[in-house]
């Protein structure tokens, strides 16, 4: 460790110090890191760990029960026998961000492919435009779709208007609504990752499969995809995680029936007063988030490493 | 520039907490459900006596216990539920406001001091009462029985699709167990199963849990029937009476009440008593019961209120349909039964 | 070269036709129906109308109405005083954390591309977290902190909240801009003998600048939009516009909704709109001279 790299004087003969000059533009940062994320992250754990007060808040403890309950161990003392429900809102979760990632991905790709081909101008414009949307405020964009699926919203009037139906269709208040909405709020996430990646490959790959007689199908699956990968990983990644543990979406356009994760977790702290079983949740929640950009940051490297 | 950059930040943080800070005057802070108290009320009160008042919402008593307990100070008032009362009492969190020596207290009828944390009838001033229902849409309601609960957990195939249920854990459990026949407030665990098969078998045929927005949606179709507060649904059904009504089902209901109370850790307690002795005068006892189309638990208030309200049945029930209302009480420990009953209702 | 068939540009373009029109359909209808005058069925079309926008000026004082504005205040049209301190206390805490974030994100930028230390790829990794992370875990997180040390919800515990995350976020985007910078410039400046401070001043900054003040405005508008934290982390007097709107949203007792939101958005889309206006490849280029 004797090469010097930056600003500071010829170096030490022995190891620098592990604080060296320039390192204090860091503090603030780091203090704010740590006193504001790190330890409520390490509170919250240590939560999870105890028992509940009778009306909330936390009696000095131990006691894994509340990570017994999640998983759906059963538990003499309260009465509780084998129940996965809390597992079923983890899947129910999964599916339904992994719908939206999937859907948003199919929506994502042509338009990404489209904007990767146009000149320099261009590309901007309609970049800018695809990500403009996403500025305006979440809650608002998921109450037009709330004002477009009612039954007296904007489809069901032009629906019924048109003649096609004679009374309103239930849109709202499904899986379905809840999907789109997501969708909606994560479509940007998607787009610009995907663009990334297929503006990177070179097009003379792509002729090269066409002149050597692959078919447009085969020359997709096997130079186009393998390449885009790491944008597709991302963008799936990106859209997926928030799905996962969104808040807004299932609470307006769900109608607050089925419990997903998100919901799940504001009902354990704010109705329920439950905070060590609304912490393990939380935890687990992280936890999955975690492995999710591991896995995504693990094939990125192996993308490169290509 | 970095030097600069510090203080332009230190000064707009401190700009923001000064404008905490500043309010030169009088103040008081109203911690409130959502649209439970009328404006009007508000404004006379801050032109009468000077004191600048702030309204925040929650949107359940465990919301708003919530947020007491995790340290939003600040607040001189909130609005619980009579059981809320009695936890909050318990936990210190509500203060003695001392009602007997508050100009005013002989207008309160005795018979609504029911906090069982209040045998001496001083600590908080009961502020509204009223009954949880069934609002409901004539028009698609047509040759059905909406006077039982049956029709909500056991909706015939024309209305399946077109309940709402409250998205209130006490209030939904409460519902299933009247209707089965077991008290509201039953701790009783095989009872309580049975409350929960029956939420269970119906939830299929509810459209959506919810605590708002629902008049709209009985009016417009979305819902054939609502379970819903008899105020919130009165004022839907002044709107619209020949589309909509209100019912309390024979079984028999929730007659919830809320009081007024003094928070332990309020900053302002003179304007808070002010506020106390105000809301106690008949005349704006019966403009707010007005307004909310609720139950005035204001004797003096009776007489001043809108005929077309105090005459409604539905909204001042007979002392024979009061024989049914069951008002819902804390159940300390035992209450994990029903939010573990809760979240495996709202999860499937 | 090998050209597409026709009917697959076709498909392509109705494709991209589409996506843009899934885009921007909610928002244009948004903006068409906060004009509508029809107060009990909002989404069926009755007449043009300003008066819902009257009526959000007139809540935030900055109006007089002297008609009765679409309607009587009916009780379920019910207007809401609060709308004007929930958008004052949206605006101090956007600019507060914003503020604060950018300081604190511009500095450990600095300080991760300019020093070398051990883990600092870790550190740089863990950075990213409060980005990720879901809001609603942030904001739990925080309200348990915050309680566990019996600090008063309010202003300050939202923008402490907000200036976690935001900070993160100045951060990606002037390490971004570093990374870019041609560091010959800064050594060409020491050579000619400036000091860190004048070389910091004269070179790095100027050339900084442009995803300083990117960083600022979309901190601004993050800031600004954010529901779940702010849901969390708010006390007294603290709603901000969001966390009002919800409500308002729930209880679903008046268009002037609409006008509240679409205003939210004009708002939203400025200040980003310039943001991103700002790094356009054109005025990058300039400054570089």
């Amino acid at each position: 460790m004797k090469a010097s790299m930056d600003n500071a004087a010829p170096p030490p003969p022995r190891r620098q110090p592990f604080l060296r000059p320039g390192m204090g533009k860091l503090v603030p940062g780091f203090l704010l890191f740590i006193v504001l994320f790190l330890i409520p992250g390490l509170i919250v754990v240590t939560y999870s760990l105890l028992t509940r007060g009778t009306y909330g808040g936390v009696v000095w403890h131990l006691d894994l029960d509340s990570y017994a309950r999640i998983f759906g161990l059963p538990n003499e003392d309260e009465l509780r026998d084998w129940d996965f429900v809390y597992l079923g809102i983890f899947a129910k979760s999964a599916i339904i961000a992994s719908a939206t990632a999937v859907l948003t991905l199919l929506a994502g790709f042509p338009a990404a492919w489209y904007i990767a081909r146009q000149n320099e101008k261009r590309k901007f414009t309609l970049l800018f435009l695809v990500t403009l949307p996403f500025f305006a405020n979440a809650l608002v964009r998921v109450y037009a779709w709330m004002l477009i699926l009612r039954a007296d919203g904007l489809l069901n009037n032009i629906l019924m208007g048109l003649g096609l139906t004679d009374h309103p269709l239930q849109l709202i208040y499904t899986p379905a609504a809840v999907v789109v909405a997501m969708m909606y709020q994560y479509l940007p996430f998607m787009v610009l990752p995907l663009f990334a990646s297929i503006e990177k490959l070179d097009m003379r790959l792509i002729e090269a499969s066409r002149d050597l007689g692959a078919g447009a199908a085969a020359t997709f699956r096997r130079v186009v995809l393998p390449l885009s990968m790491p944008g597709i990983v991302a963008g799936l990644v990106l859209v997926f995680v928030p799905s996962f543990g969104n808040f807004l979406a299932p609470t307006l356009m769900g109608g607050a029936k089925d419990l997903q994760v998100g919901p799940l977790l504001a009902q354990a702290f704010l109705s329920a007063r439950d905070w060590p079983f609304g912490s393990a949740v939380s935890a687990v929640l992280s936890g999955m988030v975690l492995l999710c950009l591991f896995v995504m940051a693990r094939s990125e490297r192996k993308a490169e490493g290509e | 520039m970095k030097k600069m950059r510090s203080l332009l930040c230190a000064a707009v943080l401190a700009a923001g907490m000064g404008a905490q800070a500043a309010a030169a005057g009088e103040q008081l802070n109203l911690y409130n459900w959502t649209i439970y108290i009328s404006p009007d009320v508000i404004t006379d009160f801050e032109k009468e006596s000077g004191i600048k008042v702030t309204l925040d919402n929650y949107g359940t008593n465990e919301e708003m216990l919530a947020k007491i307990q995790a340290g939003a100070d600040g607040y001189d008032i909130v609005f619980p539920s009579v059981f809320m009362q009695d936890i909050m009492t318990t936990l210190n969190l509500v203060q003695n406001a001392g009602l007997k020596s508050i100009k005013g207290y002989e207008n309160i009828d005795q018979k609504y001091f029911k906090a069982e944390t209040d045998k001496n009838h001083e600590i908080c001033m009961p502020y509204n009462w009223g009954t949880t229902g069934l609002l409901y849409n004539k028009a698609l309601t047509k040759g059905y029985d909406v006077t039982s609960w049956k029709i909500v957990f056991d909706p015939p195939p024309a209305l399946r699709g077109k309940i709402a249920m409250l998205d209130d854990v006490r209030e939904t459990i409460g519902a299933a167990l009247v209707y089965n026949g077991f008290s509201f407030n039953s701790t009783d665990p095989k009872e309580l199963a049975k409350a929960r098969d029956t939420i269970a078998k119906a939830k299929p045929y509810w459209a959506a849990m919810l605590t708002d927005g629902i008049g709209d949606k009985v009016i417009n179709g979305d819902f054939a029937v609502a379970h819903w507060w008899s105020g919130s649904a009165a004022q839907t059904v002044a709107s619209k009476p020949d589309a909509v009504s209100y019912v309390i089902p024979k079984e028999g209901a929730n007659g919830f009440q809320e009081d007024m109370c003094l928070l332990s850790k309020a900053k302002n307690v003179d304007a808070a008593k002010k506020f106390f002795a105000y809301m106690m005068r008949p005349e704006v006892a019966a403009k707010n019961t007005n307004w909310l189309s609720g139950g005035s638990p204001n004797k003096a208030a009776l007489p001043l209120l809108d005929k077309a309200l105090s005459s409604d049945p539905n909204l001042y029930p007979s002392d024979e349909v009061r024989k049914h209302l069951h008002m819902v009480k804390d159940l300390g420990d035992k209450t994990k039964l029903y939010d573990a009953i809760w979240t495996k209702v709202k999860a499937n | 070269m090998s050209k597409p068939n026709a009917l697959a540009r076709f498909a392509l373009s109705t494709h991209v036709w589409l996506f843009f029109l899934f885009l921007y359909l909610p928002i244009a209808m948004l903006v068409v129906f906060s004009f509508n005058d029809n107060a009990v069925s909002m989404m069926t079309w009755k007449g043009f109308t300003f008066d819902w926008y009257l009526r959000v000026l007139a809540n935030l004082g900055l109006y007089t109405p002297s008609h009765d504005l679409t309607g009587a205040q009916t009780l379920q049209m019910y207007s809401d005083p609060n709308l004007g301190p929930a958008a004052r206390n949206s605006v101090v805490i956007a600019l507060s954390s914003a503020g604060l974030a950018t300081a604190i994100g511009t500095m450990t930028a600095l300080g991760l591309a300019r020093v070398r230390f051990p883990g600092r790829n870790a550190y740089r990794t863990a950075l990213f977290l409060p980005i990720v992370i879901p809001d609603i875990v942030l904001g739990i997180s925080l309200l348990v902190f915050l309680a566990s040390i019996n600090f008063p919800l309010g202003r300050v515990s939202v923008i402490l909240a907000h200036t976690v995350f935001l900070a993160s976020y100045v951060n990606v985007i002037v390490s971004a801009r570093l990374s870019g910078m041609d560091t010959r410039l800064e050594e060409a400046s020491a050579d000619l003998g400036a000091g860190p401070w004048t070389t910091f001043r004269r070179v790095t900054f100027p050339l900084l600048l442009p995803g300083i003040i990117g960083g600022f405005l979309l901190s601004i508008v993050i800031s600004f939009d954010d529901l779940v934290i702010a849901y969390f982390t708010c006390g007294v007097g603290s709603t901000t516009l969001p966390v009002y709107l919800f409500g308002a949203i729930k209880r679903n007792v008046s268009p002037e909704i609409n006008a509240v939101s679409v205003l939210m958005i004009l708002v939203s889309m400025l200040v980003v709109g310039s943001a991103l206006w700002l790094r356009r490849p054109q005025w990058s280029r300039k400054a570089e001279e």
